[in-house]
């Protein structure tokens, strides 16, 4: 229940948040980073809801496609199954690896999928930098997150 | 057992991938608005974001006072020679002022109907970043519907695209999906405004014979049936005469700070396209 708040007060101040103190595109994506601590900590159904839901809040609050954001935290959701195999899920190192991958698919699909149903956004080398960025500090940021949540006991006994 | 819950997971993913699909098809090539569910939870979720905008903002206001009174000995030194120019200055103003006054009654006279307006405060900025579009504190029950035009005091901010009771979602104007038709104000050149990122637009479909330039003033045309003829939507940057192409390349800097945007006015008038979808009904 506490990530599904921490998930929700991320999504309504990500804005504002992001608008003063660097560009959201280059943010660390907290939402990811907590589907795979959610996998981690409470298995693949309580990881499923929280991509579900949160991409639908997302959605509703984001000027963009609807089903948009939905379709990329269940990319996220993928991107842990296939990173788990590649990588250590219970060592921090591959816990970073882990989200770095599944934040670069999310916004592979992202492309994908603006380049199929919007006109107006095209690849661009600016994105890839975008994307290796957020997904690099997301990494990196993810196993500090990790530990936090642990320490405040928002783990299961 | 463990084939019955496989068998279960792969349903599961094959609904919510359905539904995912569903919801990206169901709004491609139009606009659609907050259904009943998604306004339900705006409207319990758009509170709690209402006062961490304000938490923030006051938490930003006391920082920036902090600051200010560390410089106040010297700003007072260097406002009391301003005060001295001012002064000259604000005499001419006061002749300005009194023709601009004739001018507006002038003004009133002629647009003796206007569309009333209602000032919103901005509680939420996109949370994607990809997007431009901000949640306002007034919705349906202030009189808001879709497709109403969105300013400032400085021009165009953008249209009401979703509404709930309270709260409303607006498409900026410097959103990639968001086209508003224009004229050059010098020129009458028209053409169509999009946003390219926060900063910079572009303007669309003006004719290469036209003789825009660099700082000349963008305005709404009035003809794409959202925005009133004559608001400002932004300053040229730059003009470029792409060989081989029909139209003018041109680059637009926003007429309003959309970095800074804090209070919106909404324009309230009939949604027309609306009208004509129930009139075609």
């Amino acid at each position: 229940m506490f990530i599904w708040f921490l998930g929700l007060i991320i999504v309504l101040i990500k804005g504002k948040w992001a608008s003063l103190i660097v560009p959201n595109q280059f943010a660390p994506d907290f939402t990811a980073i907590l589907i795979v601590y959610l996998f981690l900590y409470y298995g693949p159904a309580a990881a499923g809801m929280f991509a579900f839901g949160q991409g639908l809040v997302m959605d509703i609050y984001s000027g963009g496609l609807y089903g948009l954001f939905t379709l990329l935290y269940l990319c996220v959701y993928a991107g842990i199954y296939l990173g788990r195999r590649l990588f250590n899920f219970l060592d921090p190192k591959g816990q970073a690896l882990i989200v770095s991958l599944s934040v670069l698919l999310e916004k592979l699909f992202f492309i994908i999928i603006l380049t199929i149903f919007s006109e107006g956004i095209i690849f661009s080398c600016s994105f890839l930098w975008i994307s290796v960025v957020s997904a690099i500090s997301s990494g990196l940021i993810a196993p500090v997150i990790f530990s936090l949540l642990s320490r405040q006991k928002v783990i299961p006994v | 057992m463990r084939g019955i819950i496989s068998f279960y997971k792969i349903w599961f993913g094959i609904i919510a991938f359905g539904f995912v699909l569903f919801l990206l098809s169901s709004n491609s090539g139009r606009e659609i608005t907050w259904n009943s569910a998604e306004q339900l939870i705006i409207e319990v979720t758009a509170p709690l974001q209402k006062l961490i905008n304000q938490s923030i903002n006051s938490t930003r206001g006391f920082w920036y006072n902090y600051f200010d009174l560390i410089n106040v000995r010297q700003d007072n030194k260097h406002l009391h020679s301003e005060i001295d120019a001012l002064k000259m200055e604000n005499s001419r103003y006061r002749d300005l002022l009194a023709t601009h006054k004739r001018m507006q009654e002038l003004l009133k006279f002629t647009n003796s109907i206007k569309p009333p307006v209602i000032a919103a405060q901005v509680i939420g900025l996109d949370p994607t970043g990809w997007f431009k579009s901000i949640i306002i504190d007034k919705g349906k029950n202030a009189g808001i519907s879709l497709n109403m035009p969105v300013v400032n005091a400085d021009g165009v901010v953008g249209k009401i695209v979703s509404t709930s009771p309270n709260y409303a979602k607006v498409l900026l104007v410097i959103d990639q999906n968001s086209s508003v038709d224009c004229l050059v104000q010098r020129t009458r050149d028209r053409g169509m405004v999009k946003g390219l990122s926060a900063v910079i637009s572009k303007m669309d479909y003006v004719v290469k014979r036209s003789d825009v330039v660099a700082d000349d003033i963008i305005i709404t045309s009035g003809l794409g049936g959202i925005f009133p003829k004559g608001l400002p939507v932004g300053k040229v940057l730059n003009v470029k005469d792409v060989q081989g192409k029909l139209f003018k390349d041109i680059k637009i800097i926003p007429a309003v700070d959309f970095s800074k945007l804090e209070e919106v006015l909404v324009i309230l008038k009939e949604d027309t396209s609306l009208n004509y979808h129930l009139e075609k009904e």
